[in-house]
């Protein structure tokens, strides 16, 4: 039974609750996207540029390039991929087709496609509320346990869609094999979803003086798939090249080159004992001239990096160029650039 | 089992992070900005809307607002609040700039409203409800009202509030209690 105070806090939200029209959205997208596309980010001027200086040991920084991930409240469910750009593309339209679907209390989850290299394994998942309950104002389904022969892969990252209406979502999940790389071969693959989100604006919180409130909940499953997929073992190329620029090192331990992804990990070096350094902003990876693009860093407290690259090579023999331009430790950064060759044969 | 790290490479990252890992990716990757304003814009202009007279007032200050956080995004930093609390700040800011403040609150007459397919009838009593709500918000201190804005339009946290209008956890869950407390008096709901 409702109360007042939830009756009032509902009329509040229904109150401002107001869409724009179709028209002003689409012009506020336009303007936006046009600034976007003339935005030089972290120009020569802008940029704080310094010295490598003693200083406070730095935190983790994620970074990543992120994709647009737009969808029309009345797209077709499986469109709302189409509409994902970037690496995150990669699922639906590298992977194969595995359509498993399961339905529990009424929330239908469904494994479309994925993908598998040496480097990744990668699911598009889409997620419904068949019985669209009230109140539901978004879902999202990536959250999974993934399992194969050689062990349980470990957290990546992933993507949900602006939702389909609000019962209805696209995700994409990549996970990280337990063994690096993953051999060439058909593996089986088991999938576990332990719960989905749910964000509901229609129970407000408890009471005024409430902290944290948060409208996204937990539905538990599971939801559990099964199904084999043939992995693209790639090529592994271990360079342990290191270039210097003053006093500062950047070493290429290992390349995973697939076609779909190449893994790039390195390592910075050097710098006051206690200070750590990180690749940061733009980084080229050329392979035979072509430029490959960098989609994700993942930086660890030890000063090792992983990148991943949007695309990969079919045949990983030839020149390859990784050029590092900056270093970040905080708010302090060296300009380089660290320049790293090596052929694989 | 951990939430996944989103967007984030292998960073073990709860979901509620989201903002803040696009924003950080965001300080020299366009896209990741524009994944932010798509998933931030109507909350804006929902909240700028509130605060302005007219739709296109708002479609205004919302480009405007994120033009401002685009060009002020590499020197963008986690602080209190967050991401979207910094957002706000600005929208903030661009209303208070334009000098488009008002005291009362909009009836959003010209906005499209997501129940115009409800019998004519019970619009017309949902009018007059809303009316009868607008007056008891136009009744609050402006702060009040701020904070009423941010609550339910831009559907920020207490904490979030916090960071915008620059008062502590507690001094804001006050001030929405003080705000909510105020509307009752003013606005019976019938049951």
């Amino acid at each position: 039974m409702s109360t007042t105070d939830d009756r009032l806090e509902t009329s509040l939200f229904d109150l401002f609750a107001v869409q724009p029209h179709a028209a002003a959205l689409g012009r506020l997208d336009e303007r936006i996207d046009r600034r976007l596309r003339s935005w030089t980010p972290r120009s020569a001027g802008a940029a704080r540029v310094a010295r490598l200086r003693p200083g406070r040991r730095a935190g983790v920084i994620g970074l990543l390039a992120a994709a647009f991930v737009i969808a029309g409240a009345n797209g077709s469910l499986k469109g709302l991929y189409f509409f994902l750009a970037g690496p995150f593309d990669t699922p639906w339209h590298r992977g194969v087709e595995v359509n498993q679907s399961q339905l529990v209390d009424g929330y239908r989850v469904t494994i479309d496609r994925a993908y598998a290299d040496a480097t990744s394994l990668a699911l598009a998942i889409s997620v419904v509320d068949e019985l669209e309950r009230p109140g539901t104002t978004q879902i999202e389904a990536f959250s999974t346990i993934v399992t194969d022969e050689a062990g349980e892969y470990s957290s990546g990252w992933g993507a949900v869609s602006s939702p389909d209406g609000a019962f209805a979502a696209v995700n994409v999940a990549w996970k990280t094999p337990a063994v690096l790389p993953l051999p060439s071969g058909t593996r089986t693959i088991h999938v576990e979803l332990p719960f989905i989100r749910v964000r509901d604006d229609s129970i407000p919180p408890p009471n005024a003086d409430e902290v944290g409130w948060d409208p996204w909940h937990r539905v538990a499953g599971p939801w559990t798939f099964d199904f084999e997929i043939d992995v693209d073992g790639g090529t592994t190329i271990t360079p342990d090249i290191v270039t210097e620029v003053d006093g500062l090192a950047v070493r290429v331990t290992r390349v995973i080159a697939a076609s779909s992804v190449v893994r790039v990990e390195m390592q910075v070096e050097g710098g006051q004992p206690g200070d750590q350094w990180w690749p940061y902003g733009k980084i080229e990876i050329r392979h035979r001239g072509e430029v490959l693009s960098v989609v994700t860093q993942s930086l660890k407290d030890d000063g090792s990096a992983v990148l991943m690259t949007d695309g990969g090579v079919s045949d990983a023999s030839g020149a390859w160029t990784i050029t590092i331009n900056e270093v970040e430790r905080g708010d302090t950064r060296l300009v380089g650039p660290w320049v790293l060759r090596f052929d694989a044969p | 089992m951990d939430e996944p790290a989103v967007l984030t490479g292998e960073l073990e990252a709860p979901i509620e992070d989201v903002d803040e890992q696009l924003a950080l990716a965001a300080r020299s990757d366009p896209n990741a900005f524009g994944q932010l304003y798509r998933r931030h814009r109507l909350a804006v202009f929902r909240y700028l809307r509130a605060r302005t007279t007219t739709a296109d007032a708002a479609e205004e200050l919302t480009a405007v607002t994120f033009e401002r956080a685009l060009a002020a995004m590499p020197r963008y930093r986690a602080s209190g609040g967050g991401v979207l609390a910094w957002l706000f700040r600005i929208a903030r800011n661009a209303a208070i700039d334009s000098g488009r403040r008002r005291s009362t609150t909009p009836v959003f007459e010209d906005v499209e409203d997501r129940r115009a397919t409800i019998a004519p009838e019970r619009v017309a009593l949902e009018n007059e409800e809303r009316s009868t709500l607008v007056a008891a918000i136009d009744r609050l201190t402006p702060m009040q009202r701020e904070a009423i804005h941010l609550r339910y339009a831009a559907r920020l946290t207490a904490g979030e509030i916090g960071a915008v209008i620059g008062k502590s956890d507690q001094a804001t869950q006050k001030l929405l209690s003080r705000a909510l407390a105020t509307i009752r008096e003013n606005y019976r709901v019938d049951d």
